[in-house]
């Protein structure tokens, strides 16, 4: 009994998810796909190809839902969106974005399992995994536990790769070419006689058409932008007085 | 009262209560926002401009002090197309976190520098003592001040 009145926040989190209905109605929630909220305010000749990703004639503007307080996060965020999406992170727009179920915290809870963060045994790390359905179920939406990148590692860089095949379907069906063919550069496609396209150009057509959703992650090796140092993108603002 | 001021370069002329401080008049009277309000009380340093060529606390200074003063704010000290070697130097150094106390240090040590060219560590920290940062950025804030030393050394 001793253990049941030490009984930590941990473990019951754990426990309420483990009770039998609740991972049924917690797997039919997490496999739920969770609606784009950029298409519900969509102007018109705008393009939101993913929740983080939102492309009309004027630019490019990255959504980083963690919220940045000087340590870097709108940087680090945008800088994964980017290096999938070939752009230059310093010439697109940051925005927060808006309050939405879309931009729930997978790994908050993550640590939230009763082993040592240095634990990387099988169970721990199955169990860790396992906490990203009642992430989802629950649905936070919030920085901190420094669980922005483990959070946002795979997502925005999906979301970056997501936007640009999808960009590159667009500029193939205005050619009449296969997506196969088609490269990207800097905020561009690229079609094989080496003509640029804009992203911003392709934006309403990329609008009307579904994302391309099978897509594959760069080897880190092919990287450009992680793992490099940067400068932050708030930095020049912050030292002009003209951060707002 | 009506009371005039040279505000970055330009005359400017503003009606407001003698005793409103001069922070209030730059940001809510002229709108530029980018000298902060951080205690009110002169203990932190947030709101710190130059007037007449010195780092002073806008919060306790009042209109009817200011009659012909030249204030400089951070707006007035350098612009993206032409920074002041403090700016350049913060911005390579990567100082600012979140930033909010950076406009007030930024002019705190334009001050100290234009008055003492090539401080020591220990002629940075008694300048520098009276400006807060709650991220914690001081060794960076030294070595751009060091940085930017070397930078109008280098111009002269």
């Amino acid at each position: 009994m001793s253990k049941l009145r030490t009984i930590t926040r941990r473990t019951l989190l754990i426990g309420s998810a483990t009770i039998a209905g609740g991972v049924a109605f917690g797997a039919y929630l997490a496999k739920k796909p969770i609606p784009n909220p950029l298409l519900d305010n969509l102007g018109d000749g705008q393009a939101a190809i993913t929740p983080y990703v939102l492309i009309d004639a004027a630019g490019i503007t990255l959504i980083t839902p963690r919220a940045d307080v000087g340590q870097g996060a709108y940087t680090v965020q945008a800088n994964m969106i980017a290096e999938e999406l070939d752009i230059d992170p310093a010439t697109a727009t940051i925005s927060p974005g808006m309050p939405g179920p879309a931009y729930y915290n997978e790994a908050l809870l993550s640590e939230a399992v009763p082993y040592p963060p240095y634990n990387e045994d099988a169970l721990p790390e199955a169990l860790r995994r396992f906490m990203s359905i009642p992430a989802k179920i629950i649905g936070l939406q919030v920085t901190g536990g420094s669980s922005t990148v483990p959070d946002s590692y795979e997502k925005l860089r999906l979301a970056g790769a997501v936007a640009r095949e999808t960009l590159k379907q667009a500029a193939a069906q205005r050619l009449g070419i296969n997506r196969s063919d088609l490269t990207t550069q800097d905020g561009h496609v690229i079609t094989p006689d080496g003509t640029r396209i804009a992203y911003t150009d392709l934006a309403t057509e990329a609008a009307t058409i579904d994302p391309v959703i099978d897509v594959s992650l760069r080897d880190p090796g092919q990287w450009t932008l992680l793992g490099k140092p940067h400068q932050r993108l708030d930095i020049i603002a912050k030292s002009t007085g003209t951060e707002t | 009262m009506q009371t005039s001021f040279t505000l970055n370069g330009k005359a400017t002329q503003v009606d407001v209560a003698p005793e409103m401080p001069l922070l209030w008049i730059i940001r809510d009277e002229l709108g530029l926002t980018g000298t902060k309000y951080g205690c009110g009380i002169a203990q932190c340093g947030a709101c710190t401009v130059h007037i007449d060529g010195y780092a002073q606390r806008a919060c306790q200074v009042q209109a009817q002090d200011l009659a012909g003063a030249t204030v400089t704010t951070i707006e007035g000290l350098g612009t993206l197309a032409n920074l002041h070697p403090v700016q350049e130097a913060w911005i390579e150094t990567q100082v600012a976190q979140c930033g909010y106390c950076q406009s007030g240090q930024i002019m705190q040590a334009a001050s100290l520098l234009a008055d003492i060219p090539n401080p020591t560590d220990e002629e940075i920290d008694d300048a520098m003592s009276g400006n807060l940062c709650r991220c914690g950025s001081y060794p960076r804030i030294r070595q751009a001040i060091r940085a930017a030393a070397t930078k109008m050394a280098d111009t002269q």
